[in-house]
C-alpha cells in the first residue's frame, strides 16, 4: 500500500489505489483550500509557482469575457422586461389595486399612524420589518464574529500600535472637529429624538431616526475619541441596548399578532410609537457598532 | 375564535427569534447550547402537533401576523406538509448541534460561542418562516436572514481558507438573494400584490389575458435562478464545496442538511401556490430545471469522486442529490413533487449524519481529512463507523434505507411523463457514480491500515478526542433510525406528503 503510485504507474495499479481510497489526485481547487504537502511526489517551487501564474493568467484571460457575456445578456433581458412592464404612474397600472388603496384611504384610522409609510410598514407588514430588524440585528453579530479582537485575529503589535495612535489622537486632538462637534452633536441627538417620536404622524420613522441617532454617536466618537464616549456607550451598555430594542419589538409584535389572529380586543393602541423607538436603538446600534467594529474591533 | 393549536407555527417562529435575541446575552456557550437544543425541542414538539391536528383533519389553515387579512397585512399558512418539514427541520437542527458539540467547542472561540448560536436560532426562524410563510415578500425577507446567518456559520471557525470561502459563499449569496429580488419586483408592478393567493389569482388572469407575457417569464426565470443559486443548483454549485467542506462540523450538517432546503422549499411554494405547474411546464421553465438537475446528478457525483477530503467529497455529493430534488420538480408532474419532497426529507437526514460521522472520525483520527489518513478509524469509534456506513448505503440506495424510497418514487414519477428514458438511465447513472465513490470510503474507514502508519496517524491524536462522546452517539442513533423509519415505514409519510401537496 505505500507503493509509490503516480501518474506514470500503469492503469491497473492507479485503479487498485483508487479502490483502496489511496490516491491523492493533484489539489485542482482554485485559489481557496489549504494545501496538505504531498506524501510522494512535490513539484519544485519554481514549478509550482509557473503552474499556479499559468493557471491565474488563463483564468484572468477568461474572466472578463465572460463576465461582458453575462452582464450583457443579463442587462438585454432586464431592458426588454422594463420596455414590456406598465408605465411609471399610470392611473390604470395594475399596483393601483384595493391595496394600495387602502393602505391610503384607511392606513389612519386603522392603524393610528399618520403617516401612511409608518402606518405599512408597522401596521399592516410589521412582521417584514422584524424580520429587516432582524437582518441588522444579525449582520452586527456577524461582524462581531468576525472582527471582533481576539487572540486569533490580533498580534500583540497590533494592539501596541492601536495603543499608540490613540495616545496620538488624543495629544494633538482635532479642534476645529471638536469644537464644530461640540455644537453640533446635541442637535443632532434632538433632531434624532423629534424623527423617532413623531413617526406616526410625518414623516420619519425608526429607520431614518435611528440613523440620525447613530449618525450622532458616531461624530461624537471620532471627534472625543474612545475613552469618553465608553463613558456613556461601553461594551455593556450597547449590547443592552440593542437586545433591549429588537426584544421590545419581537415582544409586542408578537402580542400584536396573537391578538390579531385570535380576533382579540386590541389594547395595544400605543404600540406603534414603542416599536418605532425599538427600531431606531436598533439601526442606532448597527451603525455606532459597524463603525467601532471596523475602526478598532471593539466597543 | 381560532382553535390555540392554530397559534402553534406562530409561536414556534417567535420562539426561535427570542431565544436568537436573548443567546446574544449569555455569556457562557454552553448555556446559549442548552438554550438553543431546548429551542429546537419545542418547535419540533409544537410542529408536531400541529402535524397531527392538520393531517387528522384534513386541512390547511392561513393564520393572519397581525389584525389584517390578506392581502392588506402578512399571513402564513399551514397544512400538513409544511407542519412535517418543520417537524422534521427543527429535529435534525438539534441532532446536528449534539452531534457537533465537541468540535463546535473546540473551533469557536469561548467569547464568540454564543454568537454562533444566535446564528443558529436565527437560521432556525428563518426556515420555519421560509416554510410557512403566504407572503412571497416574507420569504425575501428570511433569505435575507437565513443568508447572513449561513455565512456567519461557515467563518465562525475562524481561519484562512475559511473566511475566502465565506467571501465566496457571501457573494454567490448574494446574487441569488438579488435575483430573486429583482424577479418579485416585476412580479409585484405587473400584479400589484404580494400575497400569495392574490398573486396566484392576478397570474391566472395575466395567462387568461396575456398581458405582460415577457415580465411574467422573465419574473419566472428570475425567481427560480436566485433560489437555484443559493440552492447549489448545477452550474451555479462552486461555492458550495469550500463553504461546506471547511466549516466546523454542526455548520457543515445545518448548511448541507438544512439552509440548503429552506431555499427550495420557497420555491416549491412559489412554483404550487403562485404560479402553478401548468404554466411552469408552458414557460419551459421546468425544462430547464430538468436540465440542470439532471447535470447536476451527474457532474456533482463526478467531481466527488476526485475529492479526497472527506468534508468536500460529501459536499459534492450534496450538489448532486440537490440534482435529484431538482429533478423531481423539473418533470411538472405531481407526483415529481413528492418525491423531491420525500427527498429533501431524507436528505435532510442523510447529510447531517454523513457529516457529524465524518467529523467525529476525523476527530479520532488527529483531525487528518484526507481519505488515506482515515484508514481504519471506524475502528476507534464504531458507533460513527456504522453510522458513516449506514448514511453512504442510503445515498447508494440501497433497500430499507431511505435512500432507496426516495428513488423508487422519482423512477415512478418519470414513468407518465415524455422523459422516462432519460430519467431512469440518469437515475441509474447517478446510483453507479455514488456507489463508486462511497464504496472506497466505506473500504478506507473499514480497512485496518498496516501498524506503522496507524502510528502515524494516532500520534497527531488527543487522548481526549478518543473518549466515548455521549451527545454524538445519542445524535448517531437518532439519525440512523430516522433513516431506517424514512426507508421501512415509508408510506405514511408519503400519504402526509401527497395530502400535504395537495392543500399547499
Amino acid at each position: 500500500m505505500s507503493k509509490k503510485i503516480d501518474e506514470t504507474s500503469g492503469w491497473l495499479q492507479r485503479f487498485a489505489a483508487w479502490v483502496d481510497g489511496d490516491r491523492e489526485p493533484p489539489d485542482r481547487t482554485l485559489l481557496v483550500m489549504e494545501r496538505r504537502p504531498h506524501r510522494d511526489f512535490r513539484p519544485t517551487e519554481e514549478e509550482f509557482e509557473r503552474r499556479e501564474k499559468d493557471r491565474l493568467r488563463k483564468f484572468f484571460n477568461w474572466y472578463p469575457i465572460a463576465a461582458t457575456v453575462i452582464c450583457v445578456v443579463m442587462a438585454a433581458i432586464l431592458l426588454t422586461t422594463v420596455m414590456n412592464m406598465p408605465g411609471f404612474g399610470d392611473e390604470d397600472n395594475p399596483i393601483n389595486n384595493e391595496v394600495s388603496e387602502r393602505y391610503l384611504e384607511h392606513g389612519a384610522e386603522e392603524t393610528g399612524s399618520e403617516n401612511v409609510v409608518t402606518a405599512m410598514i408597522i401596521g399592516y407588514r410589521g412582521f417584514d420589518t422584524l424580520g429587516e430588524s432582524c437582518v441588522l440585528f444579525l449582520a452586527v453579530a456577524a461582524v462581531m464574529i468576525l472582527l471582533l479582537r481576539d487572540e486569533k485575529n490580533t498580534t500583540g503589535r497590533e494592539l501596541h500600535q492601536l495603543e499608540r495612535e490613540e495616545a496620538g489622537a488624543r495629544e494633538h486632538a482635532d479642534l476645529i472637529l471638536q469644537q464644530v462637534a461640540k455644537v453640533l452633536t446635541p442637535f443632532i441627538f434632538l433632531f434624532a429624538i423629534y424623527v423617532l417620536l413623531n413617526g406616526e404622524t410625518s414623516p420619519g420613522g425608526g429607520f431614518s431616526g435611528g440613523t440620525i441617532l447613530g449618525a450622532g454617536v458616531i461624530l461624537f466618537s471620532a471627534a472625543f475619541g474612545v475613552q469618553r464616549t465608553q463613558r456613556f456607550m461601553n461594551r455593556r451598555t450597547y449590547s443592552v441596548v440593542r437586545t433591549f430594542g429588537l426584544m421590545l419589538y419581537a415582544v409586542l409584535y408578537g402580542i400584536y399578532i396573537f391578538i390579531g389572529a385570535n380576533g382579540l380586543p386590541n389594547h395595544l393602541a400605543g404600540m406603534i410609537l414603542l416599536i418605532d423607538l425599538a427600531v431606531g436603538l436598533v439601526v442606532a446600534c448597527t451603525m455606532y457598532g459597524f463603525y467601532a467594529l471596523f475602526s478598532r474591533g471593539e466597543i | 375564535m381560532r382553535p390555540f393549536i392554530e397559534n402553534f407555527p406562530f409561536f414556534s417562529i417567535f420562539l426561535a427569534i427570542l431565544a436568537g435575541i436573548l443567546t446574544a446575552t449569555i455569556r457562557s456557550g454552553r448555556a446559549a447550547y442548552w438554550v438553543t437544543i431546548g429551542v429546537c425541542a419545542a418547535s419540533a414538539v409544537l410542529n408536531a402537533f400541529v402535524l397531527e391536528y392538520t393531517y387528522l383533519g384534513d386541512l390547511s389553515f392561513t393564520y393572519t401576523m397581525g389584525r389584517f387579512l390578506a392581502p392588506y397585512g402578512n399571513a402564513i399558512k399551514c397544512g400538513p406538509l409544511q407542519a412535517l418539514l418543520t417537524t422534521v427541520f427543527s429535529l435534525v437542527m438539534g441532532t446536528s448541534l449534539a452531534g457537533g458539540r465537541r468540535d463546535l467547542f473546540q473551533d469557536i472561540l469561548p467569547q464568540k460561542q454564543r454568537l454562533y448560536f444566535v446564528m443558529v436560532n436565527m437560521i432556525l426562524a428563518s426556515l420555519l418562516a421560509l416554510t410557512y410563510t403566504n407572503d412571497a415578500f416574507t420569504g425575501y425577507v428570511f433569505i435575507e436572514i437565513s443568508t447572513i446567518a449561513a455565512c456567519a456559520l461557515v467563518m465562525a471557525k475562524d481561519n484562512g481558507p475559511n473566511l475566502i470561502a465565506t467571501i465566496r459563499y457571501l457573494f454567490m449569496s448574494l446574487v441569488g438573494s438579488g435575483l430573486f429580488l429583482i424577479g418579485l419586483t416585476v412580479l409585484n408592478s405587473i400584479t400589484g400584490y404580494l400575497l400569495m393567493p392574490s398573486l396566484s389569482e392576478a397570474v391566472e388572469g395575466l395567462k387568461v389575458t396575456g398581458d405582460y407575457a415577457i415580465p411574467l417569464t422573465v419574473s419566472v426565470g428570475l425567481i427560480t435562478a436566485g433560489l437555484g443559486v443559493k440552492s447549489a443548483m448545477f452550474p451555479f454549485h462552486l461555492w458550495l464545496p469550500d463553504a461546506h467542506g471547511g466549516a466546523t462540523t454542526a455548520s457543515s450538517a445545518i448548511l448541507s442538511g438544512l439552509v440548503l432546503k429552506g431555499y427550495i422549499v420557497l420555491l416549491l411554494l412559489m412554483i404550487l401556490r403562485v404560479f402553478s405547474l401548468e404554466l411552469i411546464v408552458e414557460l419551459g421553465a421546468a425544462d430547464v430545471i430538468l436540465a440542470f438537475g439532471v447535470l447536476g446528478m451527474i457532474f456533482g457525483s463526478l467531481a466527488a469522486m476526485r475529492e479526497s477530503h472527506i468534508k468536500r467529497m460529501l459536499a459534492y455529493s450534496s450538489v448532486a442529490q440537490i440534482g435529484y430534488i431538482f429533478m423531481g420538480i423539473g418533470l411538472g408532474t405531481v407526483e415529481g413533487l413528492v418525491a423531491s419532497c420525500f427527498h429533501i426529507l431524507v436528505h435532510a437526514c442523510c447529510k447531517p449524519l454523513l457529516f457529524l460521522c465524518a467529523g467525529r472520525l476525523s476527530a479520532v483520527s488527529g483531525h487528518h481529512k484526507s481519505l488515506k489518513n482515515l484508514r481504519g478509524s471506524a475502528y476507534r469509534d464504531v458507533g460513527a463507523g456504522l453510522g458513516f456506513t449506514v448514511g453512504a448505503l442510503s445515498m447508494i440506495g440501497i433497500p430499507l434505507f431511505g435512500g432507496f424510497v426516495s428513488k423508487l418514487y422519482f423512477a415512478n414519477a418519470s414513468l407518465p411523463t415524455g422523459m422516462t428514458a432519460m430519467t431512469l438511465l440518469t437515475i441509474a447513472l447517478s446510483t453507479v457514480l455514488n456507489a463508486l465513490y462511497y464504496v472506497p470510503a466505506l473500504l478506507a474507514i473499514w480497512v485496518k491500515p498496516p501498524a506503522e502508519d496507524e502510528a502515524a496517524v494516532l500520534a497527531d491524536v488527543h487522548a481526549g478526542e478518543l473518549a466515548f462522546d455521549q451527545a454524538f452517539t445519542a445524535a448517531d442513533i437518532l439519525l440512523v433510525a430516522a433513516i431506517f423509519v424514512l426507508g421501512i415505514f415509508y408510506h405514511p409519510i408519503t400519504d402526509v406528503i401527497e395530502a400535504g401537496v395537495r392543500l399547499i
